[in-house]
């Protein structure tokens, strides 16, 4: 299980619950959080397992901009970058959009396809529990890799 | 530009509130009940003795399902290490547009209160909770349809309701009773450094004699569940 905090939600916890087969994602209020140590019969937390993305938020017109630094227990390790297209709530319909709007500041290191997260979800709506899994999924990346920069093309918002 | 703003994160707002004990955590309850026939009397007082005299009750209807996780392949120990933890999910039939309740109730704490005195959680959750809760390993206990009149009186929460079954074939227009009486509870949050509020509870409490006794019921008295 993945718990989650979102700045931009300060008083949400998102609770993914990854079982392998399938991902069940729960928004709940924060208070979620000190119900997690009464079920410690059954889960107990990971020590040291903490991952971060800190850093500055920017808006360009409609886009808004997150670049953080990922530390991993206080270890550096990397870049992580969060674009959100505004007006548009279907990845579908402004994907093209936010690619080119990345090339030009990050070049090419923004692959031209479809990030695998969205590819499944593209007609879909794209709510604030996708940008926090689309956030898991990198931070594993992060885990699991040496460093590197990754980038995190998300997305409309709601 | 970004200006560098320096806000608070909730986090840090919750951590400080845990550390100097001010999370309304611990619930007083009071339990009685009232046969159905005297149910417009003890209304009629209570809204005497509530706020918002002039105003008829609100009423409520909601669906309760509870869960209980544990290890459900480890040998039945006794205490309550072995019976779980059990999660109340709660969601309003009649306002769907809210979200649902997961409610964490701990076992009564043991000493000499006017009420009784348990650990308590709401939490807020999205609509996923119930599979969300099925994929953590909990386990459907039983569920049921409460529905009644909640009131208040300054913190004190007053609720009236009658319970129903559930079952195939039930809309919710037309459902089976339990019993023939009503649930009154008196129920009032608080923090673990603020216990004055019981003698409050009592004292309306005191005050629907004798049309409801309302009691610290001993639940240890009532066997495992």
């Amino acid at each position: 299980m993945h718990i989650v905090h979102n700045s931009e939600t300060p008083t949400t916890t998102y609770a993914i619950l990854d079982t392998g087969s399938k991902q069940v994602t729960l928004s709940a209020d924060y208070l979620f959080d000190l119900m997690l140590p009464r079920l410690d019969h059954m889960y107990q937390s990971k020590k040291n397992l903490k991952i971060e993305s800190k850093g500055a938020k920017y808006e360009i017109g409609d886009f808004l901009v997150k670049i953080g630094s990922v530390t991993m227990s206080g270890h550096y390790k990397g870049i992580l970058v969060e674009v959100e297209y505004l007006p548009c709530v279907t990845p579908a319909l402004c994907w093209s959009l936010v690619r080119e709007f990345m090339q030009s500041f990050m070049g090419s290191c923004v692959k031209p396809t479809l990030p695998s997260y969205l590819q499944t979800r593209l007609h879909d709506i794209h709510t604030p529990q996708d940008t926090v899994q689309q956030y898991v999924e990198k931070f594993n990346e992060f885990r699991d890799g040496p460093s590197f920069t990754a980038t995190q093309p998300a997305t409309p918002a709601t | 530009m970004a200006l560098p703003v320096n806000i608070p994160h909730a986090g840090e707002t919750i951590e400080s509130a845990l550390k100097n004990q001010i999370v309304p955590d611990q619930e007083f309850l009071l339990q009685g009940s009232v046969l159905d026939t005297s149910l417009p009397v003890v209304i009629d007082r209570l809204r005497g003795l509530c706020d918002n005299a002039d105003i008829p009750p609100e009423t409520f209807h909601d669906h309760e399902v509870v869960y209980i996780l544990k290890d459900f392949n480890a040998p039945a120990t006794p205490g309550p290490a072995g019976q779980g933890v059990m999660l109340r999910v709660r969601r309003a039939v009649d306002h769907p547009e809210l979200p649902y309740q997961l409610r964490y109730v701990g076992y009564p704490e043991i000493g000499n209160y006017p009420a009784v005195l348990r650990n308590c959680l709401d939490v807020p959750v999205s609509s996923n909770v119930c599979e969300f809760l099925q994929e953590l390993g909990a386990k459907l206990d039983h569920e049921f349809m409460a529905k009644g009149y909640i009131m208040k009186k300054g913190r004190i929460k007053v609720t009236i309701f009658k319970m129903y079954k559930i079952g195939a074939g039930m809309s919710k227009d037309n459902l089976e009773a339990m019993t023939m009486s009503h649930l009154v509870e008196l129920s009032v949050l608080t923090t673990k450094t603020d216990m004055t509020v019981a003698e409050d509870l009592r004292n309306l409490a005191d005050q629907l004699k004798p049309l409801v006794q309302l009691e610290r019921l001993d639940y240890r008295r009532l066997g495992p569940p």
